[in-house]
């Protein structure tokens, strides 16, 4: 026990911060879970738009704090120099595509969903109680939601690709 | 409750500010993957949008294109406001077009093997 608290107190800052990037990231996809069974409901009860606008708003501020901490975590996979992940991954030609294609395509696509959730959530807002009237909005959210869910997972996906080839640490 | 009452509540048109908030989404990441490409392509842009060096052009991108969407989003729901109820309905549908349209689109112009074809091209 005494080697575990140990070990995590001897963290660097940025290994603390990446820790935190995960676990917020795992916080949206659950959020995300939250606001497709709210997008399916609001006919069902009540309370389930003032619900759907709280998740929708919780689930922006999670992804735009992700984006947020992941400028300046991988600004390591950025930096030009000797020994940065971005130097050991362009060093070979079997991990230089990581970094010309996938690091490249999951720094641009990450902002693609706080886009899609920004527009999600202004409708909702917008539209209020006449929400779950409007058959065509509830589509164009729940298609909005379902895209920024699977770019997320794309981001992730190519983060754990580049981040296994180059730790950051 | 009457067919034409169920009809009336089945078909709640999107308000301005929704409508409006299509059309920025769509502009705003369509703007984010034409800037990429001009960023990619010529150094004067990169460098313009490279004003926070440790983080480097990637911040000039994100900033840029969530000002447009707060540009465009205010323009738009300025000029729906005065819209009559049958133009609104053809926004709507204009505008939803477009948001999924430059939705999937972003995922392609973000890929550098795709967005290099159009880099070769300028740099000629």
């Amino acid at each position: 026990m005494g080697e575990f608290f140990e070990n995590i107190l001897n963290l660097s800052y940025w290994e603390i911060m990446s820790d935190l990037h995960g676990g917020l990231a795992m916080i949206s996809l659950v959020l995300f879970g939250a606001v497709i069974i709210l997008l399916k409901s609001v006919d069902k009860f009540a309370r389930a738009t003032a619900w759907l606008k709280n998740s929708l708003l919780g689930l922006l501020a999670s992804l735009a704090t992700l984006d947020f901490m992941g400028l300046f975590i991988y600004r390591a996979y950025r930096d030009a120099g000797p020994t940065s992940p971005r130097s050991i991954l362009k060093s070979s030609e079997d991990t230089a595509w990581l970094h010309s294609t996938v690091f490249e395509h999951k720094e641009f696509l990450a902002l693609v969903p706080v886009v899609l959730i920004l527009v999600a959530t202004i409708i909702v807002f917008k539209q209020n109680k006449s929400f779950k009237n409007s058959t065509g909005l509830r589509k164009i959210v729940l298609f909005a939601v379902l895209t920024a869910l699977f770019y997320v997972l794309v981001v992730a996906a190519e983060a754990v690709l580049v981040t296994k080839a180059a730790p950051l640490g | 409750m009457s067919k034409a009452n169920m009809q009336t509540t089945e078909t709640s048109g999107a308000v301005p500010g929704s409508i409006a908030a299509m059309y920025a989404g769509s502009a705003s990441v369509t703007i984010f993957w034409v800037l990429i490409i001009l960023k990619e392509s010529y150094e004067g842009i990169s460098n313009l949008l490279n004003f926070y060096k440790p983080v480097g052009p990637l911040l000039g991108l994100f900033i840029l294109a969530l000002a447009s969407f707060a540009a465009i989003y205010y323009w738009a729901v300025s000029s729906l406001g005065s819209a009559v109820p049958i133009k609104q309905r053809e926004h709507q549908i204009k505008a939803s077009k477009m948001f999924i349209s430059a939705s999937i689109l972003v995922f392609f112009m973000t890929f550098p093997p795709i967005f290099d074809v159009i880099v070769d091209l300028l740099k000629k």
